[in-house]
């Protein structure tokens, strides 16, 4: 799964990211308080700070002093409004969405466990966020146009008590409608998926010699294909015992059960698909590369792609891709080996030998040290996932050496990474110890990727290679999918109250909609500040709406250099102005698009805990800025009625 | 504003909306067929136009309810929401997210079932683009097909849209028959289990004929009235070029015999009875329709009205051109009368200038025809015999477009048993080459080349074909890998040295070596050494672009072309001699005079003699030994004064490995004698060379090699230019 910006892991992220949340946070109380400031100015002369003070203090104690059994009446109320404005037809829509699905979804797709994924996760996004953006615009406006506010402002309740029930009583209504999503869509991929396919044994030939069986029988291996079923069609193999298998076609196989009639005839039946609906837990290492002189990189060659995700090293050379994993231990791997995947891309600048893939070698090293094995030369595999494995006691490997690593500064002086003295018989050793040899005293290990052939090139990024830590369940990571929706919600319902507190129903619900899109596309939006519209492609200058336009009028690529004439420096720097202010927005608008984990559970991969957290302590940041912000909006209205 | 008013305001409204509505159900009240003729509607303006124009969804393909469910989703905003899945669908083949790729070309189609533009780019782009996004070449064939299935799926939706099943055939015989990969294509294309389910329960085909196949669906459909939406000229050519195509292919994978003699007659008949008997647009407006095989009937019709002319005066046409060519200069009559192959680049640009000189047309004879009465029916006659030849210059036109000349021939002559049997060999020769059988493999590619001798004496008028003589040559060449393992050089009547020496004089890298060859002659005669060794260098840089261009000469493959390169270095060689040097150390063409002295008996009997007397004292010293190997070297001696005999040049360094191990003999004699206490004998045979040629090649050892520039800056500035 290609993963173009860098994953926060929890630990390193908290502390930056909640003084970031606590500067801006007093940044918005200084302004706000400042505009509230003068505007008693403008209202009460000379009494303003007196009366300004009165107003901050009662504010805080509102704020401070809620009652949680005021917020869940209220929170009950939204929901009571809520169900009597008929939202579960919602739920009725997504049902009938899915009921025609299979017109649209494609299962002879190559990877259609992932149309299905996406399909359902993203109707159940679009459903939701609409359903509650519309929920939250047309509440409190509708409750203040029509008066009946004053029932509720009439009763003791605080104002940050009302935002706050608001908030609740819609996130219930907005959990109830996905969770019911959740439980209708999991027997909707599975039976969308499943499909099984026809052995005819007849149509099996045999492979290779017939070999004599411990028994003193013949055995014959055989080998065919099954019947196509969505446009596949798996190899189908039976060794000289007579024992099946499937071979993996489009990300799943099928288990098999051979039953053999009175009269001895053979007949394999097969399964439903496995393999597609999984949860793998990938634990992912640093990557630096080495160039073809052996020195250390931060990136690899540049094969003209216009993707640049990946970089590449030269094959034959000392050219390499270079993980560095942290604090892996040995119990964490039940088994002999450690389990590896990766997904490496390929680049031929001849032919070659087509019929088969371009190889490559494995091999570990310790970073402290340098001792270094190669333990097994591989064929590549474009587009799909290899596995290997990496046993804990080596006893078949190659080359054992020890490998320093060097930086060539800028100034041209090389420099030896410093390693510890290794004894020389362990270069001798028949048998290494992965975690006794290869390991760091802090728990690193490296893992080398080497292209091998003359002329040919792997690509790869970060995510490319990581270890396998086992798999989790399909179903509570699809659950982990539709928790991102449910944050993207919660936000959205957010936005949608607080601006619902001044603001009119239209523009409230016009408003809330600008956010949430603008926060969908939140990367692009940073895309367009920094100019890399493309990740990784630098455009040449950061083009704003103007000149955009006038390029598109003219027929001018963004690559190409358009004459300075006194027009287009004018339009630069009202460009500039736009996209000082598409900054300023970029770091208001909430990442929402960071926030959903469609493509974790549609490419197959767990959800970590720690992403959840950093998406969990994201939203409960603008969460509170957003009911303080509401809370002081609803009273300021109320102080102006 | 009065009540009044208002109510006049709403009235006027309504008889606008009234009037509005009137036309709209004029124009777009939908047809309503029905059985009974009497209760039938053929609808609105629009709908008649639809109906009568081939445009109603049921007359283009079949109906996909999805995709009109789709399309009123979307709320009339079908454009967009197909400009934005274009947008994404580029998107996602730039990241290779080639599963989201498919589903955004899948909902594409949906909305957009009857746009073939979209039918056609995007299944090209899987074939052709995305295809060979893949490593794995069956995932690239996956991707072929799919590509394919995703124009056949159009075709459900535009059943009459030709272009669509040509592309289809299209992507079958091209990509697949002529990819990188085309030897695993077409394996997997007919493996007998079909696992990617191309031949829906048929036995597999070749992928060339099913494209045929596939175009000849496209012709049925243009022949009822179908529209062509591209050149018919191009479209109609592929199926009979297909054929072609198979026919070549099945004789590369090996089959021959009558199989592949019908393949090719096949090809011929479609070729040109089927596609040269059609009628096609011309793109000119004077003779719009033209069929192609027309060409020589027209220009025998336009030589009989001609013949006419000619009639009512004898001999006037002869007097007229006799005329005109008094007017050439000499150069241009010569250019003019040399045949064609043959001119140099220079001449040809002389011809066409004596070609335009000497232009008669049928009206300039008949206004010389004295006689008034003749001249009038002459003047007739001309007008139309140049009417029939402008049309068979419109003919000519369209036939080099689709190259019909040369698939004519070539499919003419490879139907012949003489052409069959000749690539029958080579394919021979090539399976003993990759069973590492070489000697088998060079004996079978010299019979090839025998067998294309006897193609060549049959079709004489091939050999001035520049396709065919290309196509030779480059066989040649690559047949050198077998005589390089065997270090053999082509033998003296190689059977197709015509042909490379045809090929080596069309070049200009020749024509020009040739003319600095002659402009030093010319220098050396002016006693200009200086400019005669300048030419010659330059001659030389041009002969080694050649050897690299044609490079079977590198292994004497045209002994013609080596005599001519020899006499440039016996040139140059005089020249040196004259002003007492040698030749540079990388001279470009020491390789043609290594390889030569390699076959030479002489170079053979010195290698042999030289290793069995080093053999001889690497064993010991000792008297009897020394006696041996002094007897091994005085038989080496002649030999060598016989290869600088028929080599003079070598004294001079022309080739240094050569002289090297002419002097290593020389000095390896000298030490032996000065062990056993004797000097030089007095008719020592390579005296000359001992005292003038080893002592230049011991200093130039002795120094470290510079780089050197050779033949000139100046020279080799030009050639990278070149």
């Amino acid at each position: 799964m290609p993963i173009e910006i860098e994953l926060p892991q929890l630990s390193s992220w908290i502390g930056p990211a909640f003084l970031a949340w606590l500067s801006a946070a007093l940044g918005l109380i200084t302004l706000c308080g400042l505009i509230g400031f003068l505007w008693c100015l403008l209202l009460y002369g000379r009494r303003a700070p007196r009366r300004f003070w009165e107003l901050l203090r009662s504010g805080v104690i509102d704020l401070v002093l809620v009652s949680p059994r005021r917020i869940g009446a209220l929170a009950w109320l939204t929901i009571k409004e809520a169900f009597g404005r008929k939202v579960t037809v919602v739920v009725l829509l997504f049902c009938v969405s899915l009921l025609f699905a299979g017109w649209f979804l494609d299962p002879t797709s190559s990877e259609p466990h992932r149309l299905y994924l996406n399909f359902v996760l993203g109707t159940t996004n679009y459903l939701v966020i609409l359903l509650v953006i519309f929920l939250a615009a047309f509440r409190l406006p509708g409750d203040i146009q029509n008066k009946t506010i004053f029932t509720v402002l009439t009763k003791p309740v605080r104002t940050s008590e009302i935002v706050t029930g608001q908030i609740l009583g819609l996130v219930a209504v907005g959990s109830f409608i996905l969770g019911t999503m959740w439980i209708i869509s999991y027997p909707f991929v599975v039976r969308g998926l499943h499909h099984t396919h026809a052995v005819n044994p007849a149509d099996l030939r045999p492979l290779g010699e017939p070999v004599t069986l411990p028994d003193g029988s013949q055995g014959q291996a055989l080998q065919g294909w099954t019947d196509p079923t969505w446009g596949h069609r798996h190899r189908f193999f039976v060794d000289a015992n007579g024992n099946p298998r499937v071979d993996m076609e489009r990300g799943h196989t099928h288990s098999v059960r051979v039953e053999k009639s009175a009269d001895g005839k053979v007949t394999y039946r097969l399964g439903g698909p496995e393999g597609q609906l999984v949860a793998r837990v990938p634990i992912y290492g640093s990557l630096v590369f080495r160039d073809r002189n052996g020195f250390d990189v931060e990136k690899g060659i540049s094969v003209g792609d216009e993707w640049t995700y990946r970089s590449y090293i030269e094959g034959a050379s000392q050219a390499a891709a270079i993980w560095t994993f942290k604090d892996l231990k040995p119990d964490e791997f039940p088994g002999d080996t450690i389990p590896i995947e990766m997904n490496l891309g390929v680049f031929r600048t001849h032919k070659g030998d087509i019929e088969r893939g371009i190889l490559g070698s494995l091999s570990v090293r310790n970073p402290e040290n340098g001792l270094m094995v190669e333990l097994q030369v591989f064929e590549s595999k474009e587009f799909s996932i290899l596995a290997l494995d990496i046993p804990k006691k080596i006893t078949r490997f190659s080359s054992v050496r020890v490998e320093p690593r060097k930086i060539k500064h800028a100034d041209g002086t090389i420099e030896y990474v410093r390693l510890k003295p290794v004894d020389p018989q362990v270069l001798s050793q028949k048998e290494f110890d992965l975690f006794r040899d290869f390991t760091s005293s802090d728990g690193k290990i490296e893992i080398w990727i080497r292209c091998l052939e003359s002329g040919q090139y792997f690509g790869m990024a970060k995510p490319d290679l990581y270890i396998r830590a086992g798999n989790r369940s399909f179903f509570l990571n699809l659950f982990k999918g539709y928790l991102g929706i449910w944050l993207q919600m919660v936000l959205a319902i957010g936005f949608g109250v607080t601006l619902s507190t001044f603001l009119g129903t239209p523009v409230t619900l016009v408003s809330t909609l600008g956010v949430t899109i603008a926060g969908m596309a939140h990367q692009f939006m940073r895309q367009i500040v920094t100019g890399e519209l493309y990740p990784g492609v630098e455009t040449p200058a950061r083009f704003g709406p103007i000149e955009s336009f006038i390029r598109l009028f003219t027929q001018e690529g963004v690559m190409v250099e358009i004459p300075r004439t006194v027009g287009l420096m004018v339009a630069r720097a009202i460009d500039s102005v736009f996209l000082a202010w598409l900054d300023l927005l970029s770091y208001i608008i909430p990442p929402m698009d960071r926030l959903g984990f469609i493509d974790f559970v549609a490419y197959g991969y767990n959800v970590s805990p720690s992403l959840l957290a950093v998406n969990i302590i994201t939203v409960a940041g603008y969460l509170v800025l957003l009911i303080v912000a509401g809370h002081f909006f609803l009273r300021s209205r109320e102080v102006a009625a | 504003m009065t009540s009044r008013q208002q109510f006049l305001r709403k009235i006027v409204y309504l008889v606008i909306m009234a009037v509005l509505l009137g036309v709209l159900a004029y124009l777009g009240t939908p047809a309503a067929p029905s059985r009974d003729p009497q209760r039938s509607s053929p609808g609105g303006v629009l709908a008649q136009v639809r109906e009568k124009e081939g445009l109603t969804p049921t007359q283009l393909g079949q109906l996909d309810p999805s995709g009109e469910a789709i399309k009123l989703a979307t709320l009339g905003m079908r454009g967009v929401a197909v400009h934005i899945l274009w947008m994404k669908a580029e998107d996602y083949k730039r990241r290779k997210d080639w599963t989201n790729l498919s589903a955004a070309l899948e909902q594409m189609v949906k909305l957009e079932p009857h746009f073939v533009t979209v039918w056609r780019h995007q299944g090209w782009n899987l074939s052709f683009n995305v295809s060979v996004e893949f490593d794995d070449y069956r995932e690239r064939f996956r991707w072929v097909i799919r590509g394919i299935k995703f124009l056949q799926e159009g075709i459900r939706y535009n059943e009459r849209e030709p272009v669509l099943y040509g592309d289809v055939g299209w992507t079958y015989g091209w990509k697949i028959g002529m990819a990188d990969e085309s030897k695993q294509f077409r394996r997997l294309f007919m493996d007998p289990a079909d696992p990617y389910e191309i031949h829906q329960g048929r036995p597999p085909r070749d992928n060339w004929l099913v494209g045929k196949d596939w175009y000849r669906e496209a012709e049925r459909l243009t022949d009822q009235g179908a529209i062509l939406r591209t050149t018919p000229l191009i479209f109609y050519s592929h199926r009979p070029k297909f054929q072609m195509n198979y026919a070549e292919a099945i004789e590369k994978e090996g089959t021959f015999g009558e199989t592949a003699m019908d393949a090719w007659k096949t090809g011929w008949h479609e070729f040109v009875n089927e596609f040269g008997h059609r009628e096609l647009p011309s793109g000119y407006e004077d003779f719009p329709i033209i069929r192609l095989y027309e060409r020589e009937l027209l220009l025998q019709q336009a030589r009989e009205l001609a013949q006419q002319i000619d009639e009512l005066e004898p001999g006037l046409r002869e007097q007229l051109l006799a005329e005109r060519r008094k007017e050439l200069t000499p150069e241009e009559r010569e250019a003019y009368d040399t045949p064609p192959y043959d001119r140099t680049a220079r001449q040809a640009d002389l011809a066409l200038s004596a070609e335009i000189k000497m232009r008669l047309t049928h009206e300039q004879v008949a206004r010389r025809i004295k006689d008034p009465a003749k001249r009038k029916k002459a003047l007739e006659l001309a007008r139309k015999a140049m009417e029939l030849e402008r049309r068979a210059q419109i003919v000519e036109h369209n036939r080099t477009i689709v190259n019909y000349d040369y698939w004519k021939r070539h499919a003419e002559v490879e139907q012949q048993p003489e052409a069959v049997a000749a690539r029958e060999a080579m394919f021979q020769s090539l399976e003993a080459y990759h069973n590492n059988d070489h000697i088998t493999a060079m004996e079978i590619f010299l019979e090839a080349a025998r067998r294309w001798k006897k193609v060549i004496e049959k079709n004489p008028d091939i050999q001035y074909d520049d396709a065919f003589v290309s196509d030779l040559s480059e066989i040649t060449d690559r047949y050198m890998r077998i005589l390089d393992q065997l270090d053999e050089v082509f033998p003296e009547d190689f059977a197709l040295q015509d042909i490379i020496r045809r090929r080596v004089k069309r070049r200009p890298e020749y024509q020009i070596a040739m003319e600095k060859v002659a402009a030093a002659q010319k220098a050396i005669r002016a006693g200009d050494l200086g400019q005669a060794r300048s030419n010659l260098e330059e001659a030389f840089s041009r002969f080694h672009e050649l050897t690299e261009l044609v490079k079977s000469l590198k292994l004497l493959s045209d002994r013609q072309t080596i005599n001519d390169m020899m006499n440039a270095i016996d040139l140059y060689d005089a020249v040196m001699v004259k002003l007492g040097d040698v030749f540079p150390r990388n001279f470009v063409l020491a390789d043609i005079i290594r390889i030569q002295c390699l076959h030479t008996p002489e170079l053979v009997a010195i290698k042999r003699h030289a290793a069995m007397a080093n053999s001889i004292l690497t064993a010991g010293v000792n008297p009897a030994n020394l006696a041996k190997a002094r007897a091994e070297f005085e038989q080496a001696l002649p030999q060598a004064a016989a290869l600088l005999k028929k080599f003079p040049h070598l004294a001079r360094l022309s080739d240094r490995r050569t002289a090297t191990e002419l002097a290593e003999l020389d000095i390896n004699y000298n030490r032996l004698l000065s062990t056993i206490g004797e000097s030089l004998p007095a008719d020592y045979p390579l005296r000359e060379f001992h005292e003038k040629v080893v002592p230049i090649l011991e200093k130039e050892y002795s120094e470290p090699a510079q780089p050197e520039t050779q033949p000139s800056s100046a020279t080799s500035g030009s050639s990278s230019k070149t």
